[in-house]
């Protein structure tokens, strides 16, 4: 079974604000446990969530967190790096 | 399908009550949290001094680029007043709690006279329960009061690296467990606006210590800033 990234943004709005949440889960590997026949094995997640509230203006950008790699996931060898999630609401023109 | 919907129209009404209530005007707070380390003599000195928070943080960050702070955590979100707000960036790592002890079958037949093949009947010890650990790092905030130029906050940090397993028992009856190494703090603070304050130390244990060297302090700190819209 291959298993994609999932990305999942729920949004809540009460006039300018709203309660925004953002679900980036991803598969890693299987850890296994006992052995031989009775072998089990549990599928290991990355798992970036941010849940937050907001004051929005629509077309303009708003910073709602950091989303970044788990320490585990970074690459070894370089500065860990920042996921910076940005949510733009648009008002529908029609 | 009815049900459903009254369900999801009360969701919206808790929801906006929850953002509404108490404030006309409300702002959106930005919450970063940075964590630092240093060794711990050189720690030691810096709280010494006495100095306010801002300074040491503005210390701390000078001495980045000589190589002997390093900056280790990097966490941001934005909150409204009154809501409990979250980032996780963690793998979620799923782990035997139990197994079961290794069983003979009650009723094994006629195996002639090789007791070596009762031994095949065995089954050995058996994971039976699980449990999950987010390893990485989780921020919680809650935004409880607020002026027009500070806050109070409730927050969590957590930290969480795992370490390898653990073996219990032997042949049959061994079992796995893992082993995590937990940082945390949870604390309240009082912030002023784009003023760093010092929530206190989040140091790794021993284990993931420097081998050689002197141990590190790690020092954490959260900056609130009103959002800029």
């Amino acid at each position: 079974m291959k298993l994609v990234p999932l990305c999942q943004i729920l949004l809540l709005f009460v006039g300018k604000l709203a309660r925004l949440s953002i679900a980036h889960v991803g598969y890693l590997t299987n850890d296994s446990f006992g052995e031989g026949p009775w072998k089990m094995e549990m599928p290991r997640f990355s798992v970036q969530v941010i849940k937050v509230g907001v004051q929005l203006n629509p077309g303009t950008p708003a910073l709602v967190g950091t989303l970044s790699l788990p320490r585990g996931l970074q690459k070894h060898d370089e500065t860990k790096r920042v996921w910076l999630a940005f949510l733009t609401v648009e008002k529908d023109l029609e | 399908m009815k049900m459903k919907s009254y369900l999801l129209m009360g969701m919206i009404l808790i929801a906006g009550a929850g953002m509404v209530r108490g404030d006309e005007n409300p702002i959106s707070w930005d919450i970063t949290c940075e964590v630092f380390s240093l060794p711990l003599s050189e720690a030691a000195k810096l709280k010494r001094l006495r100095k306010s928070d801002a300074e040491d943080y503005a210390e701390l960050v000078r001495r980045l680029e000589s190589g002997k702070v390093v900056q280790e955590e990097f966490l941001m979100l934005r909150a409204l007043a009154g809501a409990a707000t979250t980032v996780e960036e963690v793998s979620e790592m799923i782990y035997a709690t139990e197994y079961e002890p290794p069983e003979l079958p009650s009723n094994i037949g006629d195996l002639g006279d090789d007791p070596e093949k009762a031994k095949q009947l065995v089954t050995p010890a058996t994971p039976s329960a699980f449990d999950t650990k987010n390893v990485g790092s989780t921020m919680e905030v809650k935004l409880s009061k607020w002026e027009e130029e500070d806050a109070e906050i409730r927050i969590s940090l957590t930290l969480v690296n795992y370490l390898g397993r653990q073996t219990w028992g032997q042949g049959l009856a061994k079992g796995e467990m893992p082993k995590f190494a937990v940082q945390k703090i949870q604390t309240g603070a009082k912030v002023k606006a784009d003023v760093p304050e010092l929530i206190g130390s989040i140091s790794p244990p021993e284990v993931l210590q420097p081998e050689n060297g002197e141990r590190r302090v790690w020092l954490a700190f959260v900056t609130a800033s009103k959002a800029k819209e």
